[in-house]
């Protein structure tokens, strides 16, 4: 168990840019291992970050790759919080591994859940440093998320101050989604539990 | 910084607690056949880019590549380190990590004591305002934030990383949650000894807290080893990058040399693995209990 922990856990401390590097290279057209293991099943070689109609894939993979052990650190302090009395009184009462799990582990992680995808969705809206450092915005604009494109606009381009609205209608984007995903999410917590 | 949760807050984390109860018609959980791919899956990224960072040029550019080398390359690392100033890179990312630790060890809990205890014309009002700027994201103010350090003639120094992070909305939240939870009878005691509020706070109130602190210490510390988008803003001249940026300013000088930038990587991933490794459980209690990443 130590074991998998570790495996689950290490991407959390490894920094944005090394994430980004080393999947840079996993992900290369040329010398890739992702690539030589499509070779091995018969696949042709992929372009990966160099292909427009999957980069953004790839930079998906790789951010799941680095934030899944963050997601798991919560769900096991918040599987904690179950009382081990509900699940034994569940299977006294006939419930099936299964069922006690979906009936009565599941609703007490909601909140874990709620916190998990609004942070999720804030963080991913937020995304910059994988792309600065893999794709820089291309291949074709296809990846170019809202702060890089704020970042080159204040930044290299410098237009502050359309830089700035960029950043506040983010800022807006984000309060109202998080707004729609904790109405909508804290009422199932509320009615289910 | 970022939004705190109370998740998990109220009890240390206790892996060995969970229900382990696994059929006995099994010789080992079923759960290993899910559990050895994922963990080799995420595992792969690092192991490979470790091989690589051991072997020839010739080897890392290859195709089919070069799954174990034949010979073990190391000088790979002496030239990554001797090819930009890395003695730098780690310095001033230390010194970035720990002035912003102290920092905000020490304002924060000025801030969350007075917040948590003094009651004075709009304390409220105040606190509701701080919290809100917990919901801006950092890219909202990037710009007015840039012009200040600029103004205060910090631009491509450490000092200009350090200034804007030394005092966090986020610290000040934790460590007033905190305090509140602490019994109040200790402070009155000693100020019927005549205690000043300064000496309460440093004398009562922080050594009680020291898991909160260690919390936050550890958190800041990830937060600014790990950051990448200020130091790139403020910082041009590589003796003044901190590690991630020195990083990125590396990949930007060795494109095709896989297995030097592989050791420059791996090199510049190994003091955080190995604090991580040496303080797994006060990590992840500190991101369970804040539900805080990088």
């Amino acid at each position: 168990m130590r074991f998998y922990r570790l495996a689950v856990f290490v991407p959390v401390v490894t920094s944005t840019v090394a994430t980004g590097i080393i999947f840079l290279w996993l992900l290369d057209p040329v010398f890739g291992l992702v690539n030589f293991f499509l070779s091995k099943l018969g696949i042709p070689a992929q372009g990966f970050l160099s292909n427009p109609n999957q980069a953004l894939y790839c930079i998906v993979a790789m951010t799941i790759w680095g934030w899944l052990g963050f997601d798991v650190i919560i769900y096991l302090a918040a599987l904690q919080g179950v009382p081990h009395e509900l699940i034994v009184a569940a299977e006294i009462d006939g419930a099936g591994k299964w069922s006690s799990f979906r009936s009565v582990v599941l609703p007490f992680l909601r909140p874990a859940t709620l916190f998990l995808v609004v942070w999720s969705t804030i963080s991913a809206l937020q995304l910059f440093d994988e792309i600065y450092v893999t794709t820089r915005g291309g291949p074709l604009g296809s990846t170019t998320v809202v702060v890089f494109y704020l970042y080159q606009q204040a930044f290299q381009f410098f237009n502050g101050g359309y830089a700035a609205a960029i950043a506040y209608v983010l800022f807006l984007a984000i309060l109202v989604i998080t707004i729609i995903q904790l109405k909508v999410g804290g009422r199932r917590i509320y009615s289910n539990t | 910084m970022a939004t705190p949760t109370l998740i998990g807050a109220d009890r240390p984390l206790d892996f060995e607690a969970l229900p382990d109860k696994r059929p006995r018609h099994w010789p080992f959980s079923p759960w290993h056949l899910f559990l050895i791919p994922l963990s080799a899956a995420m595992l792969l990224p690092l192991v490979w880019s470790v091989i690589t960072s051991l072997e020839t040029s010739a080897d890392a550019q290859r195709f089919p590549p070069v799954l174990l080398p034949s010979s073990l390359h190391f000088e790979n690392y002496v030239h990554a380190w001797n090819s930009l100033p890395f003695g730098h890179f780690f310095l001033n990312s230390f010194l970035y990590a720990a002035a912003t630790v102290a920092g905000n060890l020490l304002f924060c809990s000025l801030a969350a004591y007075a917040f948590a205890r003094l009651r004075f014309f709009g304390s409220n009002l105040v606190f509701v305002l701080l919290l809100v700027t917990l919901m801006v994201p950092f890219q909202v103010v990037i710009i007015p934030t840039f012009l200040i350090v600029r103004k205060l003639g910090l631009i491509d120094s450490v000092g200009g990383l350090i200034v804007p992070n030394l005092c966090g909305v986020f610290g000040i939240f934790l460590l007033r949650q905190f305090f509140l939870s602490l019994p109040v009878q200790l402070e009155e005691a000693a100020r019927i000894d005549g205690a000043s509020r300064l000496a309460i706070l440093f004398k009562i109130v922080l050594p009680l807290s020291a898991p909160v602190l260690a919390t936050l210490a550890i958190i800041q510390f990830m937060w600014s080893w790990n950051d990448f988008l200020w130091p790139l803003i403020i910082i041009t001249t590589p003796q003044h990058a901190p590690l991630q940026l020195g990083l990125s300013m590396f990949q930007g000088s060795h494109v095709t040399q896989w297995n030097l930038l592989m050791a420059g990587t791996v090199m510049s991933q190994i003091p955080m693995l190995a604090v991580f490794l040496f303080a797994q459980r006060w990590f992840i209690q500190s991101i369970a209990y804040t539900g805080i990443k990088q």
